[in-house]
């Protein structure tokens, strides 16, 4: 009996350690799985947000290329010349109006 | 019973297992059908489906003046397109966009009952257009962003700059020259797309900036550029011309600082000009120069020292047969040295300066000097000018050469000539471009000034200019280009044109002066042309007053500071003065009877004071406060200055208030708040 009990529970224990093996396998493969899972949702996300950073990135440099355009109209010599004469009432200088700072 | 129940159990049992392993056995060959055999085909499909390749479209870099102000920049706008298959009613759509873009309902219309699946109905449409496009909301109309090129100075510059069609490319002026460095490359993306289209930039972002083009700088000064532009359009108007042009350059440089002509036109809406009025005729175009290239007959005879500097012509009384041909001067003359020939325009006088260098030195000096060659300054259609070789000249060729017909040049080659005179005797090429630069605006390349050859010596210059000076002296024919505060050398020039398709000459003139300016340290070279000019055509009345406002305007803006002891100067500072002085007599009127307040302590002040009566001394000795009202903040500080009063100045304009009221008594160490607006605004 006793010998029988031992063999039974020599066996118990190996079908445990079996079992263990299986499901420790089994749940490495399943981390695995979702890891893959997780990193490629993760590439994919930061795609969308790499193509939206892309994106806003185009509209303020064309934002900033409509401001460079407003900004070189407004320094129009003409403009200027109309503000100065209309507006201010300067002219301009005479050859005795002009100090040389040197 | 149990045995049969049992077997038939396990028939049953073995039929499920046989289906499943069938079954799975299909899914497995199944499986590797389609991950090994067909691997590489369905690869690729998924690959097309999923995977999209974006074509970043090329932004066309911007160019810039010499101080980095934009001339021409590029930004995305939508252009409206439909697919005809695609609207519900055609008819219906053409009526509804017709009057929001600006376009016929027929011809809409038309577009649409076309074969083609895909029609433009507005390309680089304004963004209102494109909001109002989009809020009808027509089914089959559609939205793509594309370049478009813009001018933000308008017509300022506008010839040289030339213009880009509507599929970004360059058609005209610089931006065809350098149409593949502005333009960049399309560049190409990898990406992939979603069930919504939506685009997954899985192969990281796009190379920052690579599909912009390069950027160009001029040696245009846009200041300089608009000064020209505005000269040479009242010499236009007052001349009733067909058209003027100028070109300014710096003679030490050969750069081209600016080319204006009249009419100008504004590449922003380049359609609306006349196809001739949209070439840069500085470049395209020639004329015959007319006695302003007589200098040059004067200088090459100078240094192939065939005339002295001292050397006297016969001028023959002002008629001069040359074979079968009589040539005359406007005015008769006798005896005329070098600088006589030059300052009066002596035909007769400079035939025979050239006789003198004889033919074929003649020749080698107007090729040496640059006639006859491209300018080299990089521009479509810079052309030539017309020199006949030797062999094609006849007896009369070399004599009218001498005075300048018989030859064409164009206005950058005269300017390039008369700026190696200016700059001691060396030709240099004429300058548009000075650098290119990418997107961050570092330089990829830069273009140094380039001297193409000695002509004359710094001697033979020197002499020249003081010819050239006397022009505008008094009885010279250029007086008119006198700058005040700036000796100016130059020349003018009247030439007869030749009749078109015909030979001879017609009664058409062309009126121009050409010179630099100050004449004893050139910083300007000009040359202004005046084209059919109606009414008198002299160069000297139509081109020379255009030279003049160029270089007055110009030169101050350059930081040449004017001859402060020129009569000009001291006339001009006197009329400056005259009202501040007026005024400041009225504000500090005790100040010049009297010493201000350090008298008091002095013993001639102190003797004063007790000399005068009781209560009036203070009053007699104390500087009053000025009346600063109506003046500008320079004449403001001119006045305080003088006074020796500090101002503390708010706004600008105009002087409409000050927190001390003229003519109180002025404490010593008091501050005076003014305050200015721009006139009208108070």
């Amino acid at each position: 009996m006793k010998r029988g009990a031992g063999k039974g529970a020599r066996r118990s224990l190996r079908r445990w350690r079996t079992a263990g093996a299986s499901v420790l396998v089994v749940g490495v493969m399943i981390v695995c799985a979702l890891f893959y899972v997780w990193a490629r949702h993760e590439a994919t996300s930061w795609g969308y947000r790499l193509s939206e950073a892309a994106q806003a990135q185009n509209e303020l440099k064309q934002a900033n290329r409509e401001l460079r355009l407003e900004a070189a109209s407004l320094r129009s010599p003409a403009r200027i010349e109309s503000i100065a004469r209309k507006k201010l009432g300067l002219d301009f200088p005479k050859p005795g109006q002009i100090q040389p700072l040197n | 019973m149990k045995p049969l129940v049992s077997r038939w159990v396990r028939i049953r049992v073995a039929f499920v297992a046989l289906s499943f392993i069938l079954g799975l056995s299909l899914i497995l060959l199944r499986a590797v059908q389609l991950q090994v055999i067909d691997q590489a085909h369905l690869a690729a499909l998924a690959e097309r489906q999923h995977r999209t390749e974006i074509q970043v479209a090329p932004k066309r870099g911007p160019i810039y003046d010499r101080n980095m102000q934009e001339l021409a920049v590029s930004l995305e706008v939508e252009s409206i397109h439909a697919r005809p298959r695609e609207l519900r009613s055609a008819e219906d759509a053409a009526k509804r966009l017709a009057p929001v873009v600006g376009v016929d309902p027929s011809k809409l219309l038309a577009r649409f009952k076309g074969k083609s699946p895909f029609v433009w109905v507005k390309r680089q449409a304004t963004p209102t257009e494109a909001t109002a496009v989009r809020a009808l909301g027509i089914e089959g109309v559609g939205f793509t962003r594309e370049g478009r090129r813009f001018y933000p100075h308008r017509s300022l510059g506008g010839k040289l700059l030339g213009f880009v069609g509507m599929d970004g490319e360059g058609l005209e002026g610089l931006e065809l020259q350098h149409d593949q460095v502005l333009r960049g490359k399309t560049e190409r993306l990898h990406a992939m797309r979603d069930a919504l289209r939506r685009r997954i930039l899985v192969d990281g972002l796009e190379p920052g900036g690579a599909a912009e083009g390069h950027g160009i700088i001029l040696t245009i000064d846009h200041a300089i550029q608009y000064i020209a532009d505005s000269a040479i359009q009242t010499a236009v108007e007052n001349a009733r011309a067909r058209r003027g042009i100028a070109v300014v350059m710096d003679p030490r440089t050969g750069d081209i600082l600016a080319i204006a002509e009249s009419p100008g036109f504004n590449p922003n809406v380049y359609a609306e000009a006349a196809p001739e009025n949209r070439h840069c005729w500085a470049f395209c175009s020639t004329f015959e120069p007319g006695s302003t290239f007589k200098i040059f007959v004067v200088a090459a005879a100078l240094e192939a020292g065939a005339v002295r500097h001292d050397q006297r012509v016969y001028c023959e009384g002002g008629a001069y047969r040359v074979g079968k041909h009589t040539i005359h001067d406007v005015h008769p003359y006798g005896w005329l040295d070098l600088a006589g020939v030059v300052k009066h325009s002596s035909n007769i006088g400079a035939l025979k300066i050239a006789d003198r260098l004889g033919t074929e030195d003649f020749y080698r000096y107007i090729r040496a000097f640059g006639f006859g060659s491209r300018s080299g300054a990089g521009f479509p259609g810079d052309l030539p000018g017309l020199l006949p070789p030797v062999k094609q000249w006849k007896n009369i060729t070399r004599s009218t050469i001498a005075f300048g017909q018989g030859i064409a040049v164009t206005p950058v080659q005269i300017t390039a000539a008369v700026s190696a005179i200016a700059n001691g005797g060396t030709l240099l090429q004429p300058r548009l471009v000075m650098a290119k630069v990418d997107q961050k605006g570092d330089v990829v390349a830069s273009y140094e000034p380039r001297a193409v050859r000695r002509v004359i010596s710094k001697e033979t210059a020197t002499l020249l200019t003081a010819f050239m000076k006397g022009v505008t002296e008094e009885g010279g024919t250029g007086t008119a280009a006198r700058a005040p505060g700036y000796a100016v050398a130059g020349k003018t020039g009247t030439a007869q044109k030749v009749q078109e398709g015909k030979r001879g000459y017609s009664s058409k003139r062309v009126g121009s002066f050409i010179g630099f300016v100050p004449a004893d340290n050139p910083r300007l070279a000009i040359s202004v042309i005046i084209d059919e000019p109606r009414g008198i055509p002299y160069g000297g009345r139509v081109a020379a007053p255009a030279f003049r406002e160029i270089a007055e305007k110009a030169l101050p803006y350059m930081g040449v500071a004017p001859d402060q002891d020129s009569p000009e100067s001291l006339r001009a500072a006197v009329e400056a003065q005259a009202p501040l002085k007026a005024r400041g007599e009225a504000g500090r009127l005790p100040v010049h009877r009297a010493p201000a307040a350090p008298a008091a302590i002095t013993a001639e002040g102190k003797a004063a004071a007790e000399k005068a009566p009781p209560g009036v001394e203070t009053v007699a000795l104390a500087p009053r406060v000025p009346d600063f009202h109506g003046l500008s903040i320079r004449d403001a500080l001119i006045l305080a200055e003088a006074q020796n009063i500090a101002l503390e100045i708010e706004g600008s304009g105009l002087a409409h208030a000050q927190s001390l009221e003229a003519g109180e008594p002025l404490e010593p160490g008091a501050i005076i708040k003014i305050k200015f607006s721009p006139p009208g605004s108070s």
